[in-house]
């Protein structure tokens, strides 16, 4: 059963094997398996089974769609331009893009095309599922698109661009998600005046809770750049930065994720010591660093001030606190971004 | 209102400084008394306050008695001074390091109102910092009494007793803190170029003015500190070294010795 075709048909509130699709909060049914997406924002994960003796259920179901049809508004003209989006490359990054655009109802699925250099079977399969076209080839989804979004590895950009080389390029707006691959590059790869975009994504992009920055080229215009900002903001936040600081970027946000599953797993660690069994510490370890992440987005409050809300006189977490301070959290913390960042400049210049 | 010293060395000045500037009390309302005659010679050259020839004199004889001696010699003080009738009127203020209000009513008659203040150095600059806790007996009226005149010399802050440890440790010994602070920052001054003296000058109304901004602005620390690193620039490069050499985690350790260790000096011998 392919799940892309149920979501074609929108939402309704009425028919409980319907498919719930907000952009925010998915419920799908795949092939007899459910799968939840629970995003930041929303208020509550309910399992699909749930929903048929639940009246909470159903109200819940129409807070949703009113808040989606205000939310999205501007995404149903977005969709009526019937934009036409192309993958070079069908990894992880491009399923996770493609998923997002497609389930937040910006990019109609039947729009969609990708091509896998290696036609690696489990790629093609996903991107399948997902109810993108497969196309034969890199040129195939150059001439089907309006957008042109590479998403293969950095070292065969090169190759690919030369591959699909063509005057007809001219015309479309080429987005990079591919690390350390400059602007410069890029354009020096394409017809002159290509409108390119360079976007720096991490790997929270696969449960719609990612941290991209984007970076126009010399000729990207700044409705492509706004276009852009929309389609990625679909599956987390997408901010605009000159090019200059996409390598600060890489090493904050590109790199983060690795510098969180460390934490997870260490603080997931310091429970199993005191007698937590492991799934419950992790768990909780990741819950933890989510909330807490949850409260600085939420609530505009600085982190000391929200450090300070929870750290009560002679209590618990200051005394874990001064464990932090004196292993050296924060500066240990800063050198990771930094040598992320001076890394990714290097990279990007050899 | 007359304020007597027993004790006359550079807390009594700080404070007797103060409240004259403040126009609190006349000179002629304080009195001090000191086993060392010539401290008591130049409080009274220096400061035109009155002098008395015994500890004795100053309790019968005053509303307020500032015990201001070095706590080994509290003791020693309390029993001499121990006399009935005149301690129902006077309001002992301790300034002794450590010595707590109980120890202080155990040396005095039952009834004797006491208060125990936590001082610092600055004080001697007014702008100290001031903690008090009330003894058994004192009252409200005492409370409102301390709370105005040490006001003459910082900030003043009431606490309960259990609490006079951990400020030792914060503003009791921070200006040690502070002090090896500005002389390792008038050291990278030098180091960097400037005269000891330009640095020294420099370094310390740095330390004083974000000290101030914090208590004025009413702003968070770290929103100040966010205020002046901006992107790439040389405050966020500087406290990156900060933070390499743990400073955050080694001012917590200090307070945090101090704090122990004032709690083991305070241990009945």
């Amino acid at each position: 059963m392919d799940c892309m075709d149920n979501t074609k048909k929108g939402v309704k509130v009425s028919d409980n094997s319907e498919i719930i699709s907000n952009g925010k909060t998915e419920t799908m049914l795949c092939n007899n398996v459910k799968e939840k997406y629970d995003i930041v924002g929303s208020k509550s994960s309910l399992l699909l089974e749930e929903r048929k003796s639940n009246a909470t259920f159903e109200r819940f179901l129409q807070s949703v769609i009113s808040k989606f049809n205000e939310e999205t508004s501007d995404n149903t003209s977005l969709s009526q331009l019937n934009l036409k989006i192309g993958f070079i490359g069908a990894g992880k990054m491009a399923q996770a893009i493609c998923k997002g655009f497609i389930i937040s109802k910006l990019i109609k699925a039947e729009n969609v095309s990708a091509s896998s250099t290696g036609m690696n079977t489990s790629n093609v399969e996903s991107m399948k599922n997902i109810g993108v076209r497969m196309a034969n080839s890199n040129a195939d989804v150059m001439h089907s698109s309006d957008i042109i979004i590479i998403a293969v590895k950095p070292h065969i950009v090169s190759t690919v661009l030369q591959e699909i080389n063509c005057i007809e390029m001219k015309s479309k707006l080429f987005v990079s998600v591919a690390a350390g691959i400059t602007l410069e590059k890029i354009e020096e790869l394409l017809p002159k005046n290509t409108r390119a975009i360079r976007v720096m994504p991490n790997t929270p992009c696969l449960v719609q809770c990612g941290a991209s920055v984007c970076s126009p080229g010399s000729s990207a215009t700044k409705e492509d750049c706004d276009m852009i900002v929309k389609l990625m903001s679909s599956i987390g936040i997408c901010h605009v930065a000159p090019e200059r600081l996409l390598n600060g970027v890489t090493g904050l946000s590109g790199s983060g994720p690795a510098y969180v599953f460390q934490m997870v797993e260490a603080m997931s660690d310091g429970g199993v010591k005191q007698g937590l069994p492991r799934d419950l510490a992790t768990k909780l370890a990741a819950q933890t660093l989510m909330g807490a992440a949850k409260m600085v987005l939420e609530t505009g409050l600085h982190p000391g001030a929200l450090k300070d809300a929870v750290t009560s006189p002679g209590g618990t977490t200051i005394s874990g606190l001064h464990e932090l301070e004196k292993g050296g959290l924060r500066a240990a913390l800063m050198c990771a971004v930094e040598a992320a960042a001076k890394r990714a400049s290097e990279l990007s210049h050899s | 209102m007359k304020v007597g010293f027993i004790g006359a060395g550079r807390m009594t000045y700080a404070l007797c400084k103060g409240f004259l500037k403040s126009s609190l009390v006349k000179p002629s309302e304080i009195t001090a008394s000191d086993l060392n005659r010539s401290k008591l010679r130049e409080i009274k050259r220096d400061l035109g306050i009155k002098t008395a020839e015994s500890n004795v004199d100053i309790v019968g004889k005053n509303k307020v008695v500032f015990l201001a001696v070095k706590p080994n010699i509290i003791k020693d003080i309390l029993t001499e001074i121990n006399d009935k009738s005149s301690i129902e009127k006077a309001l002992f203020v301790s300034i002794a390091a450590g010595v707590t209000t109980q120890r202080i009513e155990s040396l005095l008659p039952e009834k004797a109102r006491v208060i125990r203040v936590m001082p610092n150095t600055p004080c001697l600059v007014q702008s100290g910092v001031c903690v008090f806790t009330r003894g058994k007996h004192a009252n409200e009226s005492d409370a409102d009494l301390v709370t105005e005149m040490l006001n003459c010399v910082g900030l003043v802050e009431e606490m309960p007793e259990t609490l006079m440890d951990t400020v030792t440790g914060l503003s009791g010994s921070g200006p040690a803190y502070a002090f090896v602070t500005i002389e390792a920052l008038a050291d990278g001054g030098v180091k960097m170029g400037l005269n000891r003296e330009q640095a020294l000058r420099l370094s310390a109304q740095t330390l004083m003015g974000a000290a101030k901004l914090v208590l004025e602005s009413g702003k968070h620390p770290e929103v100040l500190k966010d205020d002046v690193c901006s992107p790439g620039g040389t405050s966020i490069h500087a406290l990156h070294q900060l933070e390499k050499g743990q400073y955050r985690a080694t001012l917590m350790n200090a307070v945090e010795a101090g704090t122990l260790r004032s709690k083991e000096l305070g241990e009945p011998i």
